[in-house]
């Protein structure tokens, strides 16, 4: 017994050594991930209550900022010993792309996308995939009861081709879910920052910074779920450090620092505010976004964020511009394998 | 309570955003008859003055008005004119010919925002007198060949955001210190070798802006700054990261980008360092050096090398 404790503490951390170099990420979430699947694998203790799922996927996305062809894979597990509870959840993406950001360009792309919750409750519902941002498929369990509120910490990013790839910083998320039975509310704030050693951005300001997605999840029956919510994220483009930030555009004339954008993307900016929805059976999963893509809301959104702070200059966004529409649809068919102990 | 203080913040951030919406999301109008009612900032740098004088008493909205490039009379005509004087928020008078500000601009009761830039020939003395008593927070004095920090400055008692960026102030800095709430203050490209003392008993300062000038030392005086969280001082003569900027009390984010600095001192590894987000491009750190301190200040919110 002691000899096999061994072997396994050595795997462990050679493990996390290899995901850590693997995802490029801190070794406080790899600690967390290596443990998750030790325990989900079957070292610990009967009375752990172990679930998880995993879901393959193939999807087009179309809409008219990001247009792309994309393989999905995402697993997701929740641990639980009495009313203490971790949920993960992992995705990797693949794929074409088309469009991202409003831009038309072609080249594979790719993305992950890692999240980690701990809390109180009987976690078994698996509903946390809602937090998984780069896919919308879930696996789930609806055989259960229990209540579940917990908190947590995540991050995403997504390696872009061509011009595009000056934006592959990283994102962080700080994450809160409420579940109940076949019931979950899901909320995740991304920024690019970093703020102490969990919540684990590039720490660039620009590109996808800030996001807010509320989103509510239900069950409805063995093989069916269905995701509503809202959602608002908004997108700068890259800044120049070089120039002293005096640009005069959203400046509130002349008193507020502005930066001054770099080219070839220099006017790329958007904020969409949506409602999103999305359903899945046993075959498919369906989803769409719509809303406005509005240059006035984001600019006060983050003008807001960056005088409240008075840390970082603004961004020019053109506070004049007419509000666009902004929509998106996504077709995937699924493969999913999940199991309840 | 909390619900109380929840909806205060909710009815403060509402009434905010309209405030921002009205004053500065609009588009800025040009003198016509068809954007008489819905104009709220209106731009009269180009309009014929015959037309000015007709139409500017029908702007009943005016929220920002630009008056750049007018002559004397012609400014102190309008200021009477305009319909709301109380509704104005933002006025702005640059490049004029202007000696002393017209007694027309004490109508504009809620006035937060001035524009004076390129009026060297103005008496800055007699015009903050002038502006006494107005609310203004902030002040733009770019351009001006100001040598010394105007007298009576320290009228303006509820200034909190200065603007005397492309002077050439090298004394009268003690005069800051009679603005009570002066928050945020530009000394770009003002010719500094050396930041003047006085600036250290600006106690309630909490941005600072000293860039594009010939600074090579930051005294340690400045750690006197106490409320200071953010520095932009790129585009100076620096050699070595300001050690001084590693002591202050609540420094947070320092801008140091294009001088030729090429060591930072092993004071912001210290604990008492508070510095969490470093822009230091187009500097001469080594490579080696690059690497060493991206490791070392992995946990900054913000880092650019």
């Amino acid at each position: 017994m002691a000899d096999d404790f061994k072997v396994y503490a050595i795997n462990f951390y050679n493990f996390t050594d290899n995901l850590n170099k693997l995802l490029v990420i801190p070794k406080s979430y790899t600690y967390i991930l290596a443990l998750y699947i030790a325990f989900t694998g079957g070292v610990v203790a009967q009375s752990f209550k172990v679930n998880g799922g995993v879901t393959a996927s193939v999807a087009i996305v179309l809409g008219n900022q990001n247009q792309t062809l994309k393989g999905n894979i995402a697993a997701i597990g929740a641990l639980r010993y009495g009313e203490a509870a971790l949920e993960s959840g992992l995705s990797f993406s693949l794929g074409q792309l088309l469009k991202r950001h409003t831009v038309k360009t072609k080249g594979a792309f790719y993305a992950y996308d890692f999240f980690t919750l701990l809390g109180v409750g009987k976690n078994d519902n698996l509903l946390g995939a809602a937090l998984i941002d780069i896919t919308p498929t879930f696996s789930f369990n609806p055989n259960t009861s229990g209540t579940f509120t917990g908190v947590g910490f995540g991050f995403q990013k997504e390696i872009l081709p061509n011009a595009l790839s000056v934006f592959n910083n990283r994102r962080g998320k700080l994450l809160l879910r409420f579940a109940n039975a076949q019931h979950s509310i899901a909320v995740t704030f991304f920024n690019d920052l970093r703020f102490g050693r969990l919540f684990y951005g590039e720490g660039t300001d620009y590109g996808s910074t800030g996001a807010l997605k509320v989103s509510y999840t239900e069950i409805v029956a063995r093989n069916e779920i269905y995701s509503a919510g809202v959602g608002l994220e908004l997108f700068t483009p890259k800044q120049d450090y070089t120039r002293t930030p005096d640009n005069g555009l959203n400046s509130d004339d002349g008193r507020k620092n502005v930066w001054h954008t770099l080219a070839p993307h220099e006017c790329l900016f958007y904020t969409n505010l949506y409602a999103f929805g999305a359903y899945q059976n046993t075959f498919y999963n369906t989803a769409a976004k719509v809303g406005i893509n509005s240059e006035k809301m984001g600019a006060f959104v983050q003008n807001t964020l960056h005088d409240g702070s008075g840390l970082n200059p603004r961004f020019p966004w053109d506070v004049t511009a007419k509000d666009k529409l902004f929509f998106e649809v996504e077709g995937a068919l699924l493969y999913t394998k999940s199991n309840d102990d | 309570m909390i619900r109380k203080l929840g909806y205060c913040c909710v009815l403060i951030l509402v009434l905010t955003g309209c405030e921002t919406y009205t004053t500065f999301y609009k588009e800025t109008a040009r003198l016509s008859s068809a954007t008489v009612k819905r104009a709220q900032r209106l731009d009269l740098r180009q309009e014929a003055t015959d037309s000015m004088l007709k139409l500017v008493p029908k702007f009943e909205n005016l929220r920002s008005l630009n008056l750049t490039a007018r002559s004397a009379s012609e400014i102190d005509t309008v200021l009477k004119l305009v319909a709301r004087p109380e509704l104005l928020r933002v006025l702005i008078l640059d490049s004029t010919n202007l000696k002393q500000l017209p007694e027309s601009i004490r109508r504009f009761s809620n006035l937060k925002q001035l524009a004076l830039n390129h009026t060297p020939h103005l008496d800055f003395q007699t015009a903050f007198y002038t502006l006494e008593g107005l609310p203004l927070v902030f002040l733009n004095l770019q351009h001006n060949q100001l040598t010394v920090v105007p007298e009576g400055i320290g009228k303006l008692k509820h200034l909190t955001d200065l603007n005397l960026s492309h002077n050439q102030l090298t004394t009268g800095f003690f005069r800051l210190q009679a603005i009570p709430r002066l928050k945020s203050l530009w000394l770009t490209a003002n010719a500094l070798e050396v930041l003047p003392e006085p600036l250290f008993q600006l106690k309630t300062l909490k941005n600072l802006y000293i860039e594009h000038n010939s600074l090579s030392h930051i005294p340690e005086g400045i750690t006197a700054l106490k409320k200071v969280w953010v520095i932009h001082a790129g585009h100076n003569a620096f050699t070595e990261l300001p050690e001084a900027f590693s002591k202050m009390n609540c420094l947070l984010l320092l801008h140091i980008n294009d001088c030729p600095i090429a060591r930072i001192p092993e004071s912001y590894l210290h604990k008492d360092s508070k510095v969490a987000g470093l822009l230091l491009d187009n500097n001469q750190l080594s490579e080696k050096a690059k690497r060493y301190w991206r490791k070392t200040f992995q946990h900054f919110f913000i880092l650019s090398l």
